[in-house]
């Protein structure tokens, strides 16, 4: 009786595992709103796709202009009419990107797992697991600690503090949608804080599609030098 | 002999203890986690950032009601809905457009304080444009420091020149 449970067990495991591990792409209507500081708004929509095979995060944005912002490595282009207006570099690279952690099913510890930061403590309070993730100990390196809560494997909020233990940012996970294999938070609210003052902003996702089959030009814009 | 070696490796067991003890005090101090902390993760009211956007609640409406419109397009139909809003894109976690380090702009970094302001907004902000800007105020600093430079040695040869004649 034993060995059957175990065996199914086993199985079911393995099923899992191949379910989530099979989604690797990405689509979904985004929406990024932004109060800065001065109490002035940005708001962007378009579409966001992904595809972690290939690496890069393509945003066709139709509000405020019809443009796409194609993130490949540590370099974002944008494009206005099928031309290269510009390229900037980045410092987050489409593998640390959210879209990779939610293909990836590693949303619930935010990637930290796979970063040079390392859990130092885990709390339980309620149903809420909270870890504390250590900065590396590097001279150059800008952010200090980060403390992350999750609930039922689901990421829930996110603290980033200085080198100091000021808070520099506090992010907010919710309204999940469970989608082949993968967990999707469908909202994120972060407030970002400077001195005395706070930016917010808000992510909301939208028609979110897994796996889309064909259009794989869409997923693999071919960036061009300027 | 016999006792020298047993006093030695008593010391290195002293040593040793101590020195563990050491490195269990600091890495509990630096790594638990305060009930400041586990507030700050967990009791955060949402309903402050709801309201941070509550004056673009009619452009959302009108934006969900009127896909693939532009800025320019509402601007023409109804440019009350665009007030306060900026007409430049912005990507998801990217930095806020007003990101500065201290509040200071980054300009004035690099102007006032050469190529270490230049490094530090490099290594805090990690903005490529940011870094630009604040290059850019090393380079005018520098221009001023020149061109300063210049006339004073410029005015100091011409006051030589008087005296000569």
């Amino acid at each position: 009786m034993a060995k059957k449970f175990l065996f199914i067990s086993f199985f079911c495991i393995l099923f899992i595992g191949a379910y989530s591990q099979s989604s690797y792409r990405l689509k979904a209507d985004i929406t990024i709103k932004i109060r800065n500081r001065d109490s002035t708004f940005q708001y962007t929509k378009g579409v966001v796709r992904y595809d972690r095979n290939i690496k890069k995060v393509i945003y066709s944005i139709s509000f405020p202009q019809k443009e796409i912002y194609v993130s490949a490595d540590t370099t974002i282009f944008k494009y206005q009419n099928e031309k290269l207006i510009s390229k900037q570099g980045s410092p987050l690279k489409p593998e640390f990107s959210i879209f990779h952690f939610m293909l990836n099913n590693d949303i619930s510890d935010f990637g930290l797992r796979n970063s040079s930061y390392k859990a130092t403590n885990v709390e339980k309070t309620d149903d809420m697991i909270i870890t504390k993730w250590t900065a590396p100990i590097t001279p150059n390196f800008p952010l200090g600690n980060i403390i992350v809560s999750s609930k039922n494997k689901r990421l829930q909020s996110v603290v980033i503090q200085d080198k100091k233990g000021v808070i520099l940012s506090r992010q907010i996970f919710k309204k999940y949608t469970f989608i082949n294999g993968i967990e999707i938070p469908t909202e994120i609210l972060a407030v970002n804080y400077f001195g005395g003052s706070k930016s917010y902003q808000i992510i909301q996702f939208d028609k979110i599609l897994v796996n889309e089959t064909g259009h794989d030009s869409d997923y693999n814009f071919v960036t061009e030098k300027k | 002999m016999k006792q020298t070696i047993l006093k030695s490796f008593s010391l290195f067991l002293a040593v040793l203890m101590f020195s563990f003890q050491t490195f269990a005090f600091s890495t509990k101090t630096s790594t638990a986690i305060t009930e400041n902390e586990i507030q700050s993760v967990i009791g955060f009211d949402e309903s402050e950032i709801y309201t941070a956007f509550a004056e673009v609640s009619d452009l959302d409406q009108y934006l969900a009601q009127n896909e693939g419109v532009t800025y320019t397009d509402i601007d023409q139909e109804n440019s009350t809905l665009l007030n306060g809003i900026s007409s430049s894109t912005t990507l998801p976690f990217s930095a806020s457009s007003d990101e500065l380090v201290l509040g200071i702009p980054s300009f004035f970094w690099g102007c006032v304080f050469g190529w270490v302001g230049l490094l530090v907004v490099y290594l805090v902000l990690e903005n490529k444009e940011q870094t630009k800007k604040a290059l850019y105020g090393c380079i005018a600093s520098t221009v001023v420091g020149v061109v300063l430079y210049v006339a004073v040695f410029a005015a100091a040869a011409t006051t030589t020149t008087a005296y000569t004649y």
